[in-house]
C-alpha cells in the first residue's frame, strides 16, 4: 500500500430536511468521528446539500479521488432513495469507472422492525460497486431506524451500534492493508418487542397529525377515489 | 378501462420508442383508454421523508409538483406500465423520483403480512395492476434478478418482465400480467 494515507469518503443520503434528525446523517457524522479517531482521513459528503446547492460535480470529484466510499442511506421502496438514485446516475456519467482501487461499503437503515428487508438495496450497493469497476465490501443493515437517534443510550441499541462501529473498525483495518478483509454484511434491530415498536409508531402518527390538526380517523382520507 | 403509460424522457431511445409503441397498441386493441407520462429531469422534486403526506394533508404530498397529476391519474387507472431504465439494477432516477412519491397512497400504519414481515397498510380498498417492463444495454442476469427482487418480493399484484429485443415475447409477458384493479394488502 503507497505511503499516502488513504481517503474514506461517507455518503450520507437522508433526503430529509432537517438533517440534525436523520438516521442516515447521524451514523455518517460517527463514521467520520470514528475513523478520524483513528487516524484515518475522513469526509463527509451530503448528497442532499450537494443537489441542492447544484455543487455535485465538486462531490464526483471527492468520490472518484477517494480509496474507501460508505454509502449511508434509508430504504425508500425496497431500494435506494430516488435523491441517492440520481447522484450515483449522475456520478456514473461523468466517471463510469473508478481511475483506481476504490472500496465500497453501505450503511442502510429502514424503518420496518425487519433489517433483512434492506438486502436488495444492498445488493444495488453492490452492483454499482461492480459496474464503476469498485471492490464491494458488505456493510450494515439496520431495521427499527425509527428509534436509532431517539433511544441510542438505550441498552436494547447496543448490539446495533457496536455493529455499525465494527464496520467502521473494518473500513479503517483496510485502509492499511494490501488485501482488505473479505466483505461481509451484517444486521442488527433494536433488541424491543416488536409490537411495542409498532404500538408506539402508531401512537407517534396520531401525536404529529393532531399536532396538524388532523384527526386520527382523517389520516385515511382518499382524494383520488376513482 | 384505463391504462397509464410512465416513461423515462432521460433514456429516450429508438428501441423505447418501439418499446412505447408496442404498448400503447396492446392496451389500446384491448378497449384500454391510454394515457402517457414521460417523466423528464427535475419533472419532480425527490421525497424528503417528511411524511406529511401521512400526518399533514392524508393522500396528497405537500409539495405540489407534478406529482399530484402522476398519484391521481396513477390511483384512477386500471392498469400502470412503468417502462423503466434498469441502472444499478433498480429503477432510473426519473422513475424512482416518481414511485418514491407514490408514499401517499399508503397508510403509515404496519401491518403483518402472511409470511411475518412488516408493511404499511393500503389507503384504498383496491390498486391499480402495476406492470414494471425493464430494458437496457446489455442487462445482466444479476441486474434482472435483482430489478424483479425488488419489485416483486415486496408487492403483490405486480409483473416484472424485461425487454430483450423481442416484440412477441412482450406481448406474450403482457397479456400474462394482471390488467385489472386488485384489493387487499400491498
Amino acid at each position: 500500500m503507497s505511503e499516502t494515507k488513504q481517503k474514506v469518503v461517507l455518503i450520507s443520503a437522508s433526503p430529509k430536511v432537517d438533517q440534525d434528525w436523520a438516521v442516515s446523517a447521524f451514523l455518517a457524522r460517527r463514521g467520520e468521528e470514528y475513523l478520524k479517531s483513528a487516524d484515518v482521513s475522513a469526509e463527509v459528503i451530503q448528497v442532499r446539500s450537494s443537489l441542492m446547492h447544484h455543487k455535485t460535480q465538486e462531490a464526483f470529484e471527492i468520490v472518484q479521488a477517494a480509496d474507501a466510499i460508505v454509502l449511508v442511506f434509508p430504504l425508500y421502496f425496497f431500494c435506494m432513495p430516488a435523491m441517492l438514485t440520481r447522484f450515483l446516475q449522475d456520478f456514473a456519467g461523468v466517471y463510469p469507472a473508478a481511475d483506481k482501487e476504490s472500496r465500497v461499503y453501505a450503511i442502510i437503515n429502514c424503518g420496518f422492525p425487519e433489517s433483512g428487508i434492506n438486502m436488495e438495496a444492498m445488493r444495488v450497493v453492490e452492483c454499482f460497486a461492480r459496474q464503476t469497476g469498485r471492490l464491494f465490501l458488505g456493510g450494515v443493515m439496520i431495521g427499527g431506524g425509527g428509534m436509532l437517534i431517539g433511544a441510542k443510550d438505550a441498552p436494547f441499541m447496543r448490539p446495533t451500534f457496536e455493529l455499525i462501529d465494527a464496520l467502521f473498525a473494518r473500513v479503517a483495518k483496510d485502509t492499511l492493508s494490501e488485501t482488505p478483509e473479505h466483505g461481509q454484511i451484517t444486521e442488527s434491530s433494536p433488541k424491543f418487542p416488536r409490537w411495542l415498536y409498532i404500538i408506539g409508531g402508531h401512537a407517534g402518527w396520531h401525536s404529529m397529525a393532531r399536532k396538524n390538526h388532523i384527526k386520527p380517523k382523517e389520516i385515511r382520507h382518499k382524494p383520488y377515489l376513482r | 378501462m384505463q391504462a397509464y403509460l410512465i416513461t423515462d424522457g432521460e433514456f429516450e431511445t429508438p428501441r423505447q420508442a418501439e418499446l412505447k409503441e408496442l404498448i400503447k397498441g396492446y392496451y389500446t386493441a384491448r378497449g384500454f383508454f391510454i394515457i402517457e407520462k414521460t417523466l423528464q429531469r427535475d419533472d419532480l422534486a425527490f421525497c424528503r421523508g417528511c411524511f406529511d403526506c401521512w400526518v399533514k394533508t392524508p393522500g396528497e404530498c405537500i409539495m405540489r409538483d407534478g406529482i399530484v397529476e402522476i398519484n391521481r391519474t396513477c390511483m384512477t387507472s386500471d392498469v400502470v406500465v412503468y417502462l423503466c431504465p434498469v441502472v444499478f439494477g433498480q429503477f432510473s432516477a426519473n422513475m424512482k423520483y416518481a414511485i418514491d412519491r407514490w408514499l401517499p397512497n399508503m397508510l403509515p400504519y404496519f401491518i403483518t403480512r402472511d409470511d411475518g414481515s412488516t408493511m404499511h397498510s393500503p389507503r384504498y380498498a383496491d390498486y391499480p395492476a402495476q406492470i414494471f417492463l425493464g430494458y437496457g444495454e446489455h442487462l445482466s442476469q444479476a441486474a434482472m434478478h435483482l430489478f424483479t427482487d425488488i419489485n416483486k418480493k415486496h408487492r403483490s399484484n405486480v409483473a416484472v418482465f424485461f425487454d430483450q429485443g423481442d416484440d412477441a415475447e412482450i406481448c406474450e409477458s403482457l397479456g400474462k400480467s394482471p390488467m385489472s384493479r386488485t384489493g387487499g394488502a400491498l
